[in-house]
């Protein structure tokens, strides 16, 4: 557990290049001042006196919700390509390389 | 009211085509000036206007059945229309047009509604004042005072709910206060209900795990119309509640006998503008005076963690839902003449705002190796502490009020002067029901410099019921201010 690391311009270039986003050196700047300052902002949240909290990732219990394995109607291949801007009859995907 | 305008399309005083003729002509007409609007579906409502009317006609109709008949709905822009682009605010999503219906948009349309059009948003819903529209849109204006802001994200459903002249209601989203700010700046009836109350397939996610479908609408009979209409399990959705749905219109009339308010002290005092804390507490006194019980609470875990929680929980997620926008799978699309890392990362640089690239950054860093416990897992345990703070409450009061918005809508250029945190702190109040995932509704309670200001109930989860009871009750209050 780590939130006393300073934000710099590299850790924000990281976070940018992961997060497939190019940003010019004045956005670097910026964005690495306004982290900082909202990061020190939602450092409280630190004393938060959660040792043995189970952590609620939904706000209401949620249960998996399984139906019969039975088949259903769905989209045709026509139908799913209708709104398509480029129909090539096919669902495009990266090229591996 | 809603309920006036079905019974008048059910007997054929006037027909739906006409009315949703004259409704679409407004709202062009209003979104030259206002920008309240991201897409119209004029061609569909008419053709849906026009069926409705010969069922009318033909007596081919159980007027039992349809209890939306021949009412206009707008949606925003971040739920799913058929065949309608579907931006989410956001340019990286221009030309996206969904081949299905979100459940909520076909609950309202099996229920007689008439869909006319998407409402313009803070892009991807990231923003407290609706100036955080996606590149190229304009942004709306508060329809009480153009030089002020409608508040966000919801920003084109509230200006639009509070403009029109027309019967009509919004289908909104919130996340962290999306549907309540905008109802507050605007003055109109917001309604967030239980997270999974309404079924969120079709939304656009922002933050799966905060993300509800509720509504603005002029006064809260017509939220609990809409609410019968949208609500209950759906397969689709594997978080949506399996609770039984009541007739939330039971509620209306009843009055607040017998019902205990909390009242957060600490959101009347310190930060909050005078005026806003002066017209919400005459608004809890007339509650008082109807035969509500009035009692002081403190809510000082929600206070105090409430907003970094949840700005780490939403970006976190935020961040993750937002990379499949790259040019490819949805929206706009270019010509590839790089590797294809190179291409995505083109694409959502040119596409996304200023305010999604910031999010979706200090969302990625959250949840980065090394970062994950202290921000991501410590916020989720926060809001289970903060769930817990108010259950324990709601042992003792059925309501909490604060007010919804610290202050009236502010100018644009006070906005502009606010750093990206400054801008976040203004959801304290709006974070804690959304980030516990309780219902609240905001009503409009008073003024202060000609501006309007909301008041904001939140029940327990599933209590609807008591929160339309409550905000019908203040609109019959004969000292509303």
């Amino acid at each position: 557990m780590n939130t006393n690391q300073c934000i710099t311009p590299e850790i924000v270039k990281t976070v940018a290049k992961n997060s497939r986003l190019k940003l010019t050196p004045e956005e670097v700047r910026q964005y690495t001042k306004e982290f900082e300052e909202i990061l020190k902002t939602f450092e409280i949240l630190q004393q938060a006196p959660t040792q043995g909290v189970e952590p609620s990732f939904q706000p209401i219990s949620v249960n998996n919700i399984i139906r019969d394995d039975i088949l259903l109607p769905c989209l045709t291949q026509e139908e799913s390509l209708r709104n398509s801007v480029q129909i090539q009859k096919f669902i495009k995907g990266p090229r591996l390389q | 009211m809603i309920s006036e305008h079905v019974a008048n399309i059910k007997t054929g005083k006037i027909t739906a085509e006409e009315y949703i003729m004259k409704i679409i002509d407004e709202a062009i007409n209003c979104d030259e000036e206002y920008h309240y609007f991201s897409a119209f579906s004029g061609t569909l409502a008419i053709a849906q206007a026009k069926q409705l009317d010969k069922k009318i006609l033909d007596n081919s109709f159980d007027t039992k059945k349809l209890p939306l008949a021949g009412v206009p709905i707008t949606v925003k822009a971040n739920i799913c229309i058929k065949d309608i682009e579907t931006t989410a605010g956001s340019a990286i999503l221009k030309g996206y047009k969904p081949l299905y219906n979100a459940t909520a948009v076909q609950r309202l349309i099996d229920a007689g509604g008439i869909i006319i059009g998407h409402t313009a948003q803070d892009e991807f819903g990231f923003g407290s004042f609706g100036a955080n529209v996606g590149n190229e849109y304009p942004i709306p204006k508060n329809p009480i005072d153009p030089s002020r802001v409608c508040g966000g994200s919801s920003a084109g459903a509230g200006g639009w709910t509070r403009k029109t002249i027309h019967e009509h209601a919004a289908l909104c989203e919130s996340t962290g206060g999306s549907i309540a700010a905008p109802a507050s700046f605007c003055g109109i009836v917001g309604f967030c209900p239980t997270y999974g109350r309404v079924s969120r397939y079709g939304l656009i996610d922002y933050a799966n795990s905060l993300d509800k479908i509720g509504s603005m609408t002029k006064i809260t009979a017509d939220t609990a119309l809409i609410l019968n209409s949208i609500a209950g399990a759906d397969i689709h959705d594997s978080t949506s509640a399996n609770n039984p749905v009541p007739d939330y219109t039971a509620a209306l009339g009843k009055g607040v006998q017998g019902i205990t308010i909390g009242v957060v002290k600490q959101a009347l005092g310190e930060g909050v503008q005078q005026e806003v804390a002066n017209s919400c507490q005459n608004a809890l006194e007339q509650l008082e005076h109807a035969g509500a019980r009035l009692q002081e609470i403190e809510l000082p875990t929600t206070l105090t963690y409430g907003l970094p929680a949840y700005y780490i929980l939403a970006m976190s997620e935020a961040s993750t839902n937002l990379a499949k926008y790259c040019g490819m799978r949805y929206g706009i699309q270019d010509i590839k003449n790089e590797h294809y890392n190179d291409y995505f990362t083109r694409i959502r640089t040119t596409h996304l705002g200023k305010e999604a690239k910031r999010r979706i950054l200090l969302g990625t860093f959250a949840r980065m190796a090394g970062h994950r416990d202290a921000y991501y897992l410590k916020a989720a345990q926060a809001r289970t502490l903060i769930i817990k703070e108010y259950q324990r409450l709601f042992a003792h009061v059925n309501m909490i009020a604060t007010p919804t918005m610290p202050f009236i809508a502010p100018k644009f250029k006070e906005i502009q002067e606010l750093t990206p945190l400054q801008n976040y702190l203004a959801d304290v109040f709006t974070v804690g029901p959304n980030i516990s995932g309780m219902p609240h509704i905001n009503m409009p309670v008073g003024k202060s410099q000609g501006m309007p200001v909301g008041l904001m109930l939140t029940a327990n989860h599933f209590q609807e019921s008591i929160l339309i009871q409550t905000g019908d009750t203040l609109e019959h209050t004969k000292n509303r201010t």
